[in-house]
């Protein structure tokens, strides 16, 4: 009956053995094994056997990569806005056992650590920068963390501003700033336009200008050139009518201010508003020029005949 | 009532059941020792209850330590850089972006930089990575 007892005890003994000694680590944890209390060994995946009442199983560590959300802040920056700014983290425990023991509260750690360094980065910039300087920040960010993880055995892979939200008046103020922004370079461009234009049409008129001067001047050129020529024809003209006074004497003038007088007589015939005309007291002088006319006529007529005779043809006709 | 080796035997199937429902490998030493009584029965059916529950347990606790290294073999080697991030940069050449002062400094490698331990470089110079030691990468010069 004893040995029975025993017996009992020792199967027991044995399954207690095998459930404390043999662990199976699932992929993506490493568990933490613990001598007495003290850290000795890390298990990596997979089956392990370990001495059963001296090691015991402590942590049992995520290998996988851990997302954190780090909570919204507000950050006040270098030129006094103040930004509400949330940000999420990704980390990776690379060593399981520092992870479990150097730090007691690593999500906890990991997100303080991401709200101050927040802070101070963009602490140290002005709004504007903040805004376009997310990749900037992300990087310095994750520098700094990653190096203050590492003595946990955690590594900091990245780390991302999820939303900057400046207060509402100042995106309204940015919204104006941008509009006016725009309504300026608008402005400007109108005015450039404008000048523009008034300054083509002002070369365009003095074009004009220039072009209708210069018509002018060719035509006052060509014009005197004429008035030019139009002496000299009338200075040979008087020269010929000279010629001819010299060679006939009066009865030439008289021809001239006959055919003169005629055509003013008949210019105030055809007048029809006044049938009734004065006649210069010299009219009878007209009457004589145009008998002078006839006397110029019959010299003319004897004079030829003077000059046909001689060669003996057929005397000249009327 | 006596105990025959079919009673032994379909304790084993039991425990293997329990195996596969449950997680760890546990009940398969169990299975395992009760599998070796059921054969004691089956060549000595006249053996004690004692020396059955005897057997049971050194089967049970032996098989768990000499079966230990044939079962680690069978787990395979897989992907060992799975979960391992240090681990899969083991051999690869990289440029350091920053010089190794008095043995350490930091190589941007994807994503992340990584402390890099090794003999004092200038920046530019060629690295492969020889071991990783937590998160720091152990380099020594690239040929």
């Amino acid at each position: 009956m004893g040995a029975l007892i025993f017996v009992v005890a020792l199967v027991v003994v044995a399954v207690v053995l095998v459930f404390a000694g043999v662990k199976t680590v699932n992929q993506g944890f490493n568990w933490t094994i613990e001598r007495f209390g003290k850290y000795t060994r890390t298990l990596a995946p997979g089956l392990h056997l370990i001495v059963p009442f001296i090691d015991r199983v402590g942590r049992k560590m995520n290998m996988q990569e851990n997302v954190l959300d780090i909570p919204a802040q507000k950050v006040i920056t270098k030129d006094n806005a103040t930004v509400q700014v949330d940000a999420v983290a990704f980390y990776q425990v690379i060593d399981a056992a520092r992870a479990a023991y150097e730090v007691q509260n690593l999500h906890l750690a990991i997100t303080n650590l991401a709200l101050t360094n927040i802070r101070s980065v963009m602490g140290n910039m002005a709004l504007d920068e903040v805004l376009s300087k997310r990749n900037e920040i992300n990087n310095t960010l994750l520098a700094v963390i990653d190096q203050a993880t590492n003595p946990w055995g955690v590594k900091v892979l990245r780390i991302e501003l999820k939303d900057i939200a400046p207060p509402e008046d100042i995106v309204v103020a940015m919204g104006r700033q941008m509009k006016a922004e725009r309504e300026k370079r608008a402005t400007i461009l109108e005015a450039e336009g404008v000048r523009e234009s008034s300054i083509q049409r002002a070369q365009g008129e003095k074009q004009s200008a220039i072009l209708i001067a210069e018509g002018k001047r060719e035509a006052a050129f060509r014009e005197a050139e004429a008035r030019e020529r139009q002496a000299e024809a009338e200075a040979r003209a008087t020269a010929v009518v000279a010629q001819a006074i010299a060679g006939n004497g009066t009865q030439a003038i008289n021809y001239f201010l006959g055919t003169k007088y005629v055509e003013a007589l008949a210019k105030m015939g055809a007048s029809n508003n006044a049938k009734m005309f004065f006649l210069p007291v010299e009219a009878a002088g007209v009457m004589a020029s145009i008998a002078g006319i006839g006397e110029l006529a019959k010299e003319a007529q004897a004079r030829a005949a003077e000059a046909a005779r001689p060669r003996g043809s057929v005397p000249p006709s009327g | 009532m006596t105990i025959v080796f079919w009673y032994w035997w379909a304790l084993a199937a039991v425990l293997l059941v329990s195996e596969m429902m449950l997680p760890g490998v546990v009940f398969l030493f169990l299975a395992i020792g009760a599998a070796a009584c059921g054969l004691l029965l089956l060549v000595a059916p006249a053996a004690a209850l004692e020396f059955q529950l005897f057997l049971f347990a050194i089967v049970a606790v032996a098989s768990a330590v000499l079966l230990r290294r044939s079962l680690r073999r069978l787990q395979g080697r897989g992907d060992e850089a799975l979960n391992e991030r240090g681990k899969a940069m083991i051999g690869r050449t990289f440029v350091l972006d920053q010089p190794i002062l008095n043995g350490r400094g930091r190589l941007t490698l994807g994503d992340g930089s990584w402390i890099v331990t090794g003999p004092d470089m200038a920046a530019g110079a060629r690295v492969r990575v020889a071991a990783v030691e937590g998160t720091e990468l152990k380099v020594e010069p690239a040929p």
